[in-house]
């Protein structure tokens, strides 16, 4: 293994799971999740150059993963809806690992959901959160005053809750 | 609760998750994508991984590949899919966003009487590579494929136009004894159909 890729396993070794879950956080589908932070790791290796160079190369990794997800998301939006006949039923849910707490993260509105994710998961300031974004700092602070607020209430809730049930 | 309490929690309902894709894989694929880039006129048009995966599904002429459309989902998690018994037919509805749940297509289709692999594409398990599963890739009868009109009878019937763009049919009195059908689903509702070697480990029986 050369120096380059050694730098590269190092990055992968300790970005992959928070780099995971900040976009877990975001499309709430663990499988799809995964595929799209690899995606988005196989091209950072395939432009390493550039990325390790970059000031914040796992916000990269983030964002070439949401704009794939996005992506993905325009081709499928100009498909024809799906016929009276196919209504869903109630599916199980996926395979992701979901529990009570990482449900109320996915309960908040989907902006909030990833300004916690970088903020909390990649330690991103402000200013980085607003750039991966594409929004104001100042939508940055608001977004995450607000979801603090929620998550605070819920979690409180959830606390107590467990207490009265013991 | 303070805010440091509310990131420790998030960190800590979170914890659980891991990325489980080897480095080998990763660095494969970015070579693969490194090598598009050095030939001119293919870097523009060989980026995804959806295409990636459309290519793999073009290997089998008519092979069913579609995709289905976004729909709100709101507080409710929609099915992964809906299947629809007419005759002698099974239609397959496919969701998006996120085909979840392919063990419970898998044995809806089984239970439909159709021998039946149904398996997700991904970064851990690349397409037609299904551990257990002898997987027709030719059209040449002879040589141990099959031909096309059988793949033709089996997911289309008598249709003769192009599957649904977001679901597709499997005719089940046109499975010969001994073979069976394999769904090959990416998580973005790509999907290919293909005929296998019905066996225990791949399609039940």
């Amino acid at each position: 293994m050369n120096q380059e890729q050694a730098d590269f396993a190092e990055f992968y070794a300790g970005s992959r799971d928070d780099c995971l879950r900040t976009v877990l956080a975001t499309v709430r589908d663990a499988d799809k999740a995964q595929d799209l932070v690899a995606e988005a790791f196989a091209r950072a290796w395939a432009s390493w150059r550039e990325v390790s160079r970059h000031p914040a190369p796992r916000a990269w990794v983030v964002r070439t993963a949401l704009n794939l997800s996005v992506s993905s998301w325009r081709r499928h939006r100009r498909e024809l809806p799906l016929n009276d006949h196919d209504a869903p039923a109630c599916g199980p849910a996926s395979s992701l690992a979901e529990t009570e707490l990482t449900a109320v993260l996915q309960r908040l509105p989907a902006r909030q959901r990833q300004v916690v994710a970088l903020r909390i998961f990649l330690d991103l300031d402000t200013a980085q959160t607003a750039e991966v974004l594409g929004i104001a700092p100042g939508t940055v602070t608001a977004h995450l005053t607000r979801a603090l607020t929620a998550l605070r209430t819920e979690f409180a809730a959830y606390a107590s809750e467990g207490i009265h049930h013991d | 609760m303070t805010d440091p309490d509310v990131v420790t929690a998030v960190k800590a309902s979170y914890a659980g998750i891991h990325m489980d894709v080897p480095l080998d894989v990763i660095v494969r694929r970015g070579r693969r994508l490194r090598a598009r880039r050095r030939v001119p006129g293919l870097a523009g048009a060989a980026g995804t991984v959806a295409a990636l995966v459309l290519a793999v599904a073009a290997l089998v002429p008519g092979s069913g590949r579609t995709t289905v459309p976004g729909r709100s989902t709101g507080t409710q998690r929609p099915a992964a899919w809906t299947v629809v018994s007419q005759g002698g037919s099974v239609r397959v509805a496919l969701q998006w966003p996120g085909v979840r749940d392919v063990a419970g297509l898998q044995d809806r289709l089984r239970a439909d009487g159709i021998p039946a692999r149904v398996a997700r594409i991904g970064y851990l398990r690349p397409p037609l590579n299904v551990p257990g599963c002898r997987v027709f890739r030719d059209w040449s009868a002879g040589s141990g494929g099959i031909s096309y009109a059988l793949w033709r009878k089996i997911f289309y019937g008598p249709h003769t136009g192009q599957q649904s763009s977001h679901a597709f049919w499997v005719y089940r009195s046109a499975i010969p004894r001994g073979l069976g059908v394999l769904v090959d689903i990416y998580y973005d509702g790509t999907f290919g159909l293909y005929v296998v070697k019905a066996s225990p480990q791949c399609t039940g029986t």
